[in-house]
């Protein structure tokens, strides 16, 4: 119901979003994320153009696989709002106290800013050009009503994962909820094990009900407009009722009164040892501002454990794994590492008058930033070369391992540059916190996975070389020109003004 | 007496806006000294230059004899600081805290015993390992106040040290302040609380648009004669 003077959800949203625009002050800024905007129909053109290029037994092939990338979608698509509780916020909590936003505006926030998360619009535009190359020959009409089958899918899809990830939220804010909920994600792993292990994933897979959507893209394709808006129609009702699902659950969660932040603050932690060395007393703190925050340690854990066991299952092949760890040392740095001072919080002030603490703190940032983003890519490298095909040759093993190396140097010289460019205050306390602004993360985002995209590709094709020694001959320039970036954004730490503007953003600004 | 703190023409420009309009300060040792006026008046812009976390734009600062600018490091060996707002790390306790300030101010074995004796004076030795985020906003000045006040620096920078402080951590503040002025150090106080700075202080400076309007001894700031002083000097 509607009070007099009160407007409804979508107004509201659309006047968050124009607020969340004009605090963009950045030109350059600005025009990245309306660059962003363009980018992925850009790209799914552009790769249905590329990959109508292939023979039609290709294509053939393609749509045999084409419902387990849509199972791959689905799966990512729950488990993203889950690890943030529910979908990443235009605007803190704390920041909107002061006026009437409604739960469903919050819900819907999450839904607009789905995009933010690199891996699902990856996927998304993966989905658009495999569905348009797999129904058949390009055509206008024919493969508009593909896309828009699938565009139907990945909608009702977002809204469902986002329900569930408040859903969970809202029962985890009791210890009876966590303790239920940590049982069920512990049956799923163990009942995906088990599922691998009687050698029923093809089987599953195969039945898999996404064969439906695919089913539906072809009707669409072909004409049969029946079947096509039964498929279609079906998705768009289910993607409503969803949606209005997500609004009540999403009130629902938000009403429950927390215990989870009480508990975490208000208990007494052990001390550590005292350390005479500046530089492990700092990385202890940075640690401990990592692992005790709930955003960051579900991120680390997620970045580590599930790149890596999804690389053992698959079984996938050397050039595959050149390719995988650019886009994980990519996520890797949009955990914190594009905001890192802001790990210090309120205390940086404090940090920044204590003797001898700017050299050694931009040291220690970029050193947990870095065992953040190789622990994630060598998580996958493993975890990939557990199962993988043999390699065609022992340079293709080489420039994996290069990848993975340069690949997270990389995302760590341009995230302190980024630290630095564009410090933002960040809590990072509640599970939907995230480092930077809507705007920004999205920016970082994409240019993380333009760079991480090419030097990958690099190596893939340094790989061709067949010799061991190419690809590691390959990695000096990059790491040289990595280390080169660092310490320049180094020296521009070390200027006062500099140092101080960052600081004083961090802190509250 | 040797002046601890001193500025010449001290100037800080935020773009266009100037917080701090060339004013010149002495401090000597054993004063204290109460930094009052209205809000934008440039107090808390000139702890944080003193405390070296903001540059200034021109003029020069010295602590202790060393100056700000050119020596940074050395001189925040001499100071410390409670910052305006927050100043504590999230996810740390006030342990983790005087850790650190132990380790970087190469404090040696034995500073446990002082850090134990200030978060009991502070009523802060229960909470000495949760993390700060759970802190109300007055344990949180306290702790930072605890935090300015534990290398025992030769000069000490309190920024709104009592705001939201109850009377207990308030009592705690003005204890330290007395201590460390017997013990030679200089004490610099900002705050807007007027009866809490005569109290504190022997002697006010009143700021205005970044500019000093008045220097005297506290107490002609006193009483309501004092407030009514106070408030033309802000007015005018």
């Amino acid at each position: 119901m509607t009070a007099p003077g009160d407007i409804g959800a979508s107004r509201q949203l659309v006047a968050l979003l124009r607020l969340r625009w004009q605090m963009i002050r950045s030109r350059p800024l600005r025009g990245a994320i309306a660059a962003i905007t363009v980018l992925p129909a850009t790209l799914v053109i552009a790769g249905l153009l590329g990959i109508s290029t292939l023979p039609d037994d290709q294509s053939f092939n393609l749509s045999l696989a084409t419902p387990t990338f849509y199972v791959g979608f689905l799966v990512l698509a729950v488990l993203a709002p889950l690890v943030s509780g529910g979908g990443y916020e235009l605007y803190p909590p704390d920041q909107l106290v002061a006026y009437s936003v409604k739960p469903a505006t919050v819900f819907r926030g999450t839904l607009v800013l789905a995009p933010v998360n690199l891996a699902w619009m990856i996927n998304v535009v993966a989905l658009l050009v495999i569905t348009g190359f797999a129904t058949g020959e390009l055509a206008w009409g024919p493969t508009s009503r593909a896309l828009l089958t699938v565009t139907a899918f990945i909608g009702a899809i977002t809204i469902a994962g986002h329900t569930i990830g408040w859903l969970v939220m809202g029962i985890r804010q009791s210890r009876a909820g966590r303790l239920a909920t940590n049982a069920v994600g512990a049956l799923a792993i163990l009942g995906g094990l088990l599922i691998f292990w009687t050698d029923n994933v093809i089987p599953l897979l195969d039945n898999s009900p996404t064969t439906y959507v695919l089913l539906g893209a072809y009707d669409g394709y072909q004409g049969d407009y029946g079947p096509w808006l039964v498929v279609v129609g079906s998705l768009v009702v289910g993607g409503a009722v969803l949606l209005r699902a997500g609004d009540a659950v999403t009130g629902w969660a938000l009403r429950r009164p927390g215990d989870h932040a009480d508990r975490t603050s208000s208990r007494s932690l052990p001390r550590r040892r005292w350390s005479h060395s500046v530089l492990l007393s700092l990385l202890a703190m940075d640690h401990a501002s990592v692992w005790r925050s709930t955003p960051l340690r579900r991120g680390v854990l997620v970045l580590v454990l599930v790149p890596g066991v999804v690389s053992a299952f698959a079984g996938m092949t050397w050039q595959s794994l050149i390719l995988v760890p650019g886009l994980i040392a990519a996520g890797a740095g949009l955990l914190f590492g594009i905001n890192a001072f802001t790990l210090d919080g309120a205390g940086s002030v404090w940090l920044s008058t204590l003797p001898g603490w700017a050299s050694p703190a931009y040291l220690a940032k970029s050193l947990v930033f870095l065992e953040v983003a190789l622990a994630a890519v060598l998580s996958a490298f493993i975890g990939g070369s557990l199962r993988a095909q043999p390699p065609n040759a022992t340079s293709e093993v080489t420039a994996a391992m290069m990848s993975a190396l340069c690949c997270a140097v990389l995302v760590v010289a341009l995230g302190m540059r980024s630290s630095l460019r564009n410090p933002h205050r960040a809590d990072l306390q509640g599970p939907r916190d995230t480092p930077a602004t809507p705007g920004v993360m999205a920016a970082q985002s994409m240019r993380f996975a333009l760079v991480t995209t090419f030097t990958s590709l690099y190596f893939a094709l340094l790989a061709y070389s067949g010799a061991w020694w190419i690809p590691l001959l390959g990695a000096l320039p990059v790491l040289l020109l990595s280390a080169l970036h660092w310490h320049r954004t180094g020296l521009a730490w070390a200027h006062p003004h500099v140092r101080a503007s960052v600081v004083q953003t961090v802190a509250g600004g | 007496m040797s002046a601890v703190v001193e500025a010449r023409g001290l100037t800080v420009a935020f773009g266009p806006v100037v917080a701090v309009d060339g004013f010149d300060l002495t401090v000597p040792a054993r004063e204290t000294l109460a930094l009052v006026g209205r809000n934008g008046a440039g107090k808390s812009t000139t702890l944080k230059v003193l405390a070296g976390v903001l540059p200034p734009t021109t003029g020069s600062v010295s602590v202790a004899g060393i100056d700000v600018v050119r020596h940074p490091d050395l001189a925040r060996t001499r100071v410390g600081y409670c910052p305006d707002v927050g100043g504590l790390i999230p996810r740390a306790t006030p342990w983790e805290h005087l850790q650190l300030a132990a380790t970087m101010r190469a404090m040696g074995d034995g500073w446990q015993t002082r850090a134990e004796d200030l978060l009991d004076r502070f009523d802060l030795l229960g909470v000495a390992d949760r993390v700060t985020a759970g802190f109300s906003h007055g344990m949180g000045r306290r702790m930072s106040v605890v935090l300015a006040a534990f290398h025992e620096p030769e000069v000490l920078l309190l920024d709104e040290p009592f705001d939201g402080v109850d009377p207990l951590g308030v009592e705690a503040t003005m204890d330290v302040i007395a201590e460390l002025r017997a013990t030679g150090s200089a004490v610099l106080v900002s705050t807007h609380l007027l009866n809490l700075a005569v109290q504190a202080c022997e002697q006010a400076v009143v700021l205005r648009r970044g500019q000093v309007v008045a220097a005297a001894p506290a107490s002609e700031l006193a009483g309501a004669s004092g407030a009514e002083r106070y408030r033309s000097l802000l007015t005018s």
